[in-house]
């Protein structure tokens, strides 16, 4: 449980600060950055879930941009990666299911009910 | 396309896309809650609320599988393209249909802890991470969810253009992280208490459409991809033939370290762009020439096949490719140049 309590704990944290930056992001670097954002007051509102879920990447982004670093020309497909995702997963995937099907066939949930009977009072001799 | 960003550019094709798939939505909820407890199989019997929790799980995991669908089946048939085209609205609505599940799941089983939060008790509750019997399923959830949150903050293309296109394309390939992920959430969950053949039928036939289409898209793409031959001399590749192109289609060429070219035919002239459309990653080569521009299959995105610039106003570009001819075999320059650098097209039948 204290696992979980640090987790959350720290998602309050992370939450609490991206809020900042998008605050910040918006404020300041937004038309900065993207040139086609400028003056569109209502669609920044739209950004904001998105700087507090991606609060790390978008700083790291908004520098690369101020200081001029273009991305790559070469654009790239993602289909060989597609492939080797899809020949893992499909070999992966049914056999989870059918781990999950096995053990839900031989599950606690499938065994016959049993009537609990509580033990018999003792009766004292008088 | 661009321009300002504006929060939804709204249009009657869009519009009818989402009525369609709120009357969807609403349609498979009402029936699930109405007539789904008449059908009930499950080892002991569960209450109305958690028939509204299932009601809203099963239509995000349906939801999810449709549109993992859609892209193979649009490649195959392009009567699916239409429903490409707002794909990405799917996907907003599914994340909320899973975020109610998720609330009504949170109400049910884990807001009564007299010593804990309710989310800490969603991640701390089971911890039995090393037995599958008693896995915490409720985990595979969450993480699905957290994908699903993450793709729809950044379906918007502003942040395809902050992010720049390879790593918004990569944060949005682990939808196929999210589905294996409710794959073992529903197995590990819901249907170790389901005793009817229904439900695990259904994730059954989903993941053999869902794998199956899948597998199926990628031995296509792979073995038109071996129309490519070799090296032709220094720093050229060998394309293809001419006749291998139809007026106004592409040919898409595999140029190694996962890049690709598409080589358009139109009238007596020869241009190559880079295969990804610079808005979603669009199979550019397999869309179209359309009033002399170049059309994404996906989206509608344009370009000069001459200098791979969306028209006025628009500002999108790609890479451009350098080809030539030796007789009707097409050579290709594997190196692109910038995005958007004009490069004169090779005219059929004249000499190189």
């Amino acid at each position: 449980m204290e696992t979980a309590v640090a987790l959350v704990e720290g998602l309050k944290i992370y939450f609490w600060i991206g809020l900042g930056v998008s605050a910040l992001f918006l404020v300041v670097g937004v038309d900065r950055v993207v040139e086609s954002a400028r003056g569109s007051y209502i669609f920044w509102v739209l950004l904001i879930p998105g700087v507090i879920v991606l609060w790390p990447l978008v700083l790291i982004r908004w520098a690369l941009l101020e200081i001029g670093r273009e991305p790559a020309t070469r654009q790239r497909t993602h289909r060989s990666t597609h492939a080797c995702v899809w020949i893992l997963l499909a070999v992966l995937l049914p056999v989870a299911l059918a781990g999950a099907m096995v053990l839900r066939t031989q599950g606690p949930m499938e065994a016959p009910a049993q009537l609990i009977q509580a033990p018999a009072a003792e009766v004292s001799e008088p | 396309m661009s321009e300002r960003f504006v929060p939804v550019t709204w249009n009657n094709n869009k519009l009818i896309y989402d009525a369609v798939l709120l009357a969807g939505v609403f349609l498979y909820i009402w029936v699930f809650i109405n007539f789904a407890p008449d059908f009930q199989t499950v080892t002991r019997a569960v209450s109305g609320t958690i028939y509204k929790a299932r009601a809203f799980g099963t239509c995000a995991f349906l939801m999810l599988t449709l549109i993992l669908c859609l892209g193979p089946l649009a490649k195959f048939d392009s009567r699916f393209l239409p429903l490409m085209y707002n794909r990405r609205h799917f996907g907003v609505l599914t994340c909320a249909v899973a975020l109610v599940h998720a609330m009504y799941v949170i109400s049910i089983y884990f807001s009564f802890n007299p010593l804990y939060d309710k989310y800490v008790a969603v991640l701390g509750t089971n911890t039995n991470y090393g037995q599958l019997l008693g896995f915490p399923f409720e985990s595979m959830g969450v993480l699905a969810l957290l994908i699903l949150v993450i793709m729809a903050v950044t379906s918007h293309d502003f942040w395809m253009r902050f992010l720049t296109p390879p790593l918004w394309k990569a944060l949005h390939m682990l939808v196929y992280v999210a589905y294996a992920a409710v794959i073992v959430h529903v197995g590990l969950g819901a249907l170790q208490s389901e005793t009817g053949p229904v439900l695990p039928m259904i994730v059954a036939a989903s993941l053999a459409a869902v794998a199956g289409l899948h597998l199926a898209a990628a031995l296509v793409d792979r073995r038109q991809m071996r129309q490519v031959a070799g090296v032709a001399e220094e720093g050229w590749l060998h394309a293809g033939s001419v006749n291998d192109i139809p007026d106004n289609r592409g040919l898409v060429v595999e140029l190694g370290d996962g890049q690709r070219a598409a080589i358009f035919r139109y009238g007596d002239k020869l241009s190559a762009l880079a295969n990804a459309c610079a808005h979603q990653n669009g199979p550019l080569g397999e869309g179209r020439i359309i009033g002399g521009s170049v059309t994404c299959p996906w989206h509608g995105f344009q370009y000069n096949p001459a200098d791979g610039r969306a028209p006025a106003p628009f500002t999108e570009k790609v890479s451009t490719f350098r080809i030539r001819l030796e007789g009707e075999t097409i050579l290709i320059d594997p190196n692109p140049l910038a995005p958007g650098t004009f490069v004169e097209p090779v005219v059929i039948g004249e000499p190189a």
